[in-house]
């Protein structure tokens, strides 16, 4: 094992860095965000020219052909300047994802502009100053703009309509665009961070209160250690993640989650604690440390929300399907125990709150659960499970009709049609061997599972 | 003990809920950080002292009801809870007057309090100064005596809302020999003097919250003295207390906002995450925490038992409460929360106006390090 950078990325990091204090000083910052633009086209062709931009196509499409693991570093240092403009998701996902398409030449040299649309936010970032867009499996092109008041002036947001929809493949060197975007920013917020911890130490050395360096008192050596510690603490799991990510790991999602989930928080403690180190001044416009700041609280809520639950419950279906697949002994039957009744209590209970929450029908919680926990195998499992669909199904729909939610010509159709095919599967199943129903259900149990995960996913990138 | 509500209790809350009702803006009054937010806002304290709700605490001859803090407090839920618009002269109202009260001759009490009730003249404070934030006793701008005439000469910073506002208070060195802390002076001074120029600061929102005020050979008469000459340390003190202490961020500022804060999380709120519902039911325990403390110390005020270095724990706790309500607003709000407009817009902003809290009025630190020396009495570092 070797967890260090090769010399080449850290001197592209350095020549980087060096680019930007030269021409990304922090008075260029402001007046991109004053001149209300969010982006610098000056500093947008030197990073062209230094090759940044197009880090992460491979050479054949004219770029660097980089792997994450070398694009990290700069995604940081892009961080640590508080670069304005849609430098990440340009670099992160539109040209990687586009390069090899007929939008790719334009990317990769910089003349075009991308963007992207990845977040769920009804916003897009940098779409007033973008020439294409790219989401989930499509790019738009040709579309309006309506700048919609973000906190971020280097991060404008707008709202979009119109344009013209290409479907095209957007996978970003094996990753979807939501996790490419999402593994930049991490490395982007620790950049921030860096630079946030760097201003206020800076400032707790020369500022002096009651004849002394405030830095010399220990509640602002506290305050600025524990932003050390987050910030340091959250780099290590985000080089993993470009690692996994260059590799194609199965654990890239999950590492690329941790990496933001710990970036997030880490900027957010230090923009409170470099801010409070400021005092008065941190609480003003004119104090550069505002402009990093309000970069972190914009980014930290972008690119990353997935739905635990949604996950975990998908998890479970899985874990059912397994064991249903696994044939076992028909009299498997467990018997009621005390143990066992408040398992069965319990799981009713998780039953009627998925039911309402989900707004799914309580069988495809009951069955698993039963066949995972007891080994109800058997007809009893799904018999059991109709007649719990009854009071649950009831309340489920009582509240979600109290929240407006219930189309009843829709649900009286399908009502109606599954009286009919409910009485005509009772007598298919009276009929058809145990192991055939089981792995019929166990299928079901499957799609339903990889339509949450495609829908939580969808979600959660669109 | 009785925490139930005496029927003039009760009273007094119908009536001041009844007259709210009938008065409150029904749309929201644009910031006070802005020109005409400011003026909105001061004609809305008109119409509040016109009903003698401006200033309930005080004595019926200044413009108040005479009520005690516990009616004081009443007032105040009521007052939020019919989301009136925020006190654009709560310097002058709940810390300048309330000095005046204890340190000011019968003159000046005539003289300053009914105006102020009124907002005739608007109060801004001004104490720090860009070398005397947390060390307040540092402070270098000068009052020289000239006859019966203070001069005044230095610079002062932060002081709210003193971009429209008419009058300040600040403190002067007036004995540049003395110790520190002995030769300073609390002076009131109009803005509008010749030799006063104020400099708007942006605050982090954009707005010109603040100023700098510089004095240039300004003068005073030295009947707008507050308290004794070279005195000013404790007179300064004194209101400090009171803002630290109850009268600045009374306990109904929070209650709303979490009451806010739980309307919001029924709405968006994403109910299978209990680490949420967690948080919010927190801090609003905190809410009510803070509320029930309040009464508690405002009964040991009206029983003789005044409050002291104590009050620097309400502020540390009212401010840091603060942030968390909206920490946890944004999270609930999501993505959304990056927007500085739209129907959320109130979020976002507190949020960043809650970050100040910890700073102004003595940053937590020194707070903290007032507790520790004072309240638990540890050896003294720094
Ligand atoms: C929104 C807002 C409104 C304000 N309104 C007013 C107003 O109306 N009138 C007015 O006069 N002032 C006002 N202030 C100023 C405020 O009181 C000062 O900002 C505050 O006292 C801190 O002083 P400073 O800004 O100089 O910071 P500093 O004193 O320079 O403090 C910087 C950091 O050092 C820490 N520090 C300093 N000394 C110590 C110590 N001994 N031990 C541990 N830590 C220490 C501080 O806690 C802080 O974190 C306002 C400030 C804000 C933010």
């Amino acid at each position: 094992m070797k967890f260090s950078f090769n010399e080449d990325q850290r001197l592209f990091a350095e020549g980087l860095r060096e680019l930007l204090n030269n021409e990304c000083p922090a008075t260029l910052v402001r007046e991109v965000w004053e001149d209300g633009s969010g982006h610098s086209p000056a500093l947008w062709s030197h990073l062209a020219g230094m090759g940044v931009l197009a880090m992460l196509a491979p050479e054949a499409d004219g770029g660097m052909g980089g792997t994450f693991v070398d694009a990290i570093l700069l995604f940081q240092e892009l961080g640590r300047a508080a670069v304005p403009g849609p430098v990440l998701e340009h670099m992160a996902v539109a040209v990687p994802a586009l390069s090899s398409s007929s939008f790719g030449a334009d990317l990769v040299s910089g003349t075009s502009i991308g963007t992207t649309w990845v977040d769920g936010s009804p916003y897009v970032a940098h779409a007033g100053v973008a020439n294409l867009i790219v989401g989930d499996g499509r790019v738009i092109t040709g579309f309006a703009t309506n700048d919609a008041h973000g906190m971020d002036g280097g991060r404008r947001l707008a709202t979009v309509s119109g344009g013209d929809i290409t479907s095209i493949r957007t996978s970003v060197l094996g990753v979807s665009p939501f996790d490419a975007m999402a593994l930049a920013s991490a490395a982007y917020l620790i950049g921030l961070s860096e630079r946030m911890i760097e201003m206020a130490a800076e400032y707790a050395r020369v500022r002096e209160q009651f004849g002394k360096p405030i830095g010399s008192f220990q509640a602002v050596k506290h305050l600025m250690s524990d932003a050390l510690l987050k910030v340091e603490f959250a780099k290590a799991p985000t080089y993993r993640a470009a690692f996994s990510a260059s590799i194609g790991a199965d654990t890239t999602v999950r590492d690329i989650s941790m990496a933001k989930a710990l970036a997030s928080e880490a900027a957010y403690r230090t923009s409170r604690s470099t801010m409070q180190v400021h005092g008065g001044i941190g609480y003003t416009w004119e104090a550069d440390l505002q402009l990093w700041m309000k970069k972190a609280w914009a980014i930290m809520r972008a690119h990353g929300d997935a739905t635990l639950l949604g996950y975990l419950f998908a998890l479970m279906l899985v874990a059912t399907a397994v064991r249903l697949f696994i044939p076992m002994s028909a009299d498997g039957r467990d018997v009621i125990t005390v143990v066992a009744a408040v398992a069965l209590v319990l799981i009713g209970l998780v039953t009627g709150t998925l039911a309402g929450l989900l707004g799914i029908g309580g069988g495809v919680v009951m069955v698993p659960a039963m066949v995972v926990f007891f080994s109800e195998l058997n007809v009893v499992a799904k018999g059991t499970s109709v007649a719990v669909i009854i009071p649950t199904s009831i309340m489920g729909t009582w509240r979600n009709w109290k929240a407006d939610n219930v189309d009843l010509r829709v649900a009286g159709i399908v009502g109606v049609a599954g009286i009919v095919s409910a009485i005509g599967g009772g007598i298919i199943a009276d009929h058809m061997s145990q192991d055939l129903s089981n792995i019929l259900f166990a299928s079901l149990v499957l799609v339903v599972a990889m339509r949450m995960i495609f829908d939580l996913r969808r979600d959660s990138t669109n | 003990m009785d925490l139930r509500e005496t029927a003039e209790e009760s009273a007094f809350r119908l009536e001041a809920r009844s007259w709210l009702e009938a008065n409150v803006p029904q749309e929201p009054l644009p910031s006070f950080d802005t020109a005409e937010g400011f003026a909105r806002h001061r004609e809305w304290e008109r119409k509040l002292y016109a009903g003698r709700w401006s200033a309930v605490s005080w004595p019926e001859q200044y413009g108040g009801r005479g009520a005690d803090y516990i009616k004081w407090l009443i007032f105040e839920e009521e007052y939020y809870r019919a989301g009136a618009p925020g006190r654009v002269n709560q310097n002058g109202i709940f810390l300048l007057g309330p000095t005046i009260m204890e340190v000011g001759t019968d003159a000046q009490k005539s003289r300053f309090l009914p105006t102020m009730a009124s907002s005739e003249i608007v109060w801004g404070q001004a104490w720090s100064e860009p070398n005397a934030g947390s060390d307040l006793a540092g402070i270098k701008s000068k009052a020289t005596r000239d006859g019966d005439d203070w001069i005044l000469n230095g610079q002062k910073i932060w002081a709210s809302r003193a971009v429209w506002a008419d009058w300040c208070f600040g403190i002067f060195r007036t004995d540049p020999e003395a110790e520190r802390h002995r030769g300073l002076t609390f002076i009131l001074c109009p803005l509008d003097l010749p030799g006063i120029t104020v400099r708007p600061i942006a605050q982090l929102d954009g707005d010109t919250g603040f100023a700098e005020i510089f004095f240039d050979d300004v003068r005073v008469p030295v009947e707008n003295t507050l308290g004794e000459v070279n005195k000013g340390w404790n007179v300064a003190m004194a209101t400090a207390g009171f803002e630290r202490g109850v009268s600045l961020r009374s306990p109904a500022r929070f209650s709303e906002a979490v009451n806010r804060l739980v309307a919001l999380w029924k709405r968006l709120g994403d109910k299978s995450d209990t680490a949420l519902s967690d948080a919010v039911t927190d801090v609003w325990m905190q809410a009510e925490g803070y509320r029930l403390h309040t009464y508690q110390t405002v009964t040991g005020m009206l029983e003789g038992r005044p409050i002291g270095a104590e009050a620097s724990l309400n502020k540390i706790f009212w401010s840091e409460m603060d942030v968390r309500i909206h920490e946890i607003a944004l999270q609930i709000i999501g993505p959304e929360a990056e927007r500085m407009e739209g129907p959320l817009e109130r979020w976002v902003d507190g949020f960043l106006f809650s970050l100040s809290g910890p700073i102004y009025a003595g940053t937590n630190e020194i707070q903290r390090n007032i507790i520790a020396d004072r309240v638990l009495q540890l050896p003294k570092g720094m």
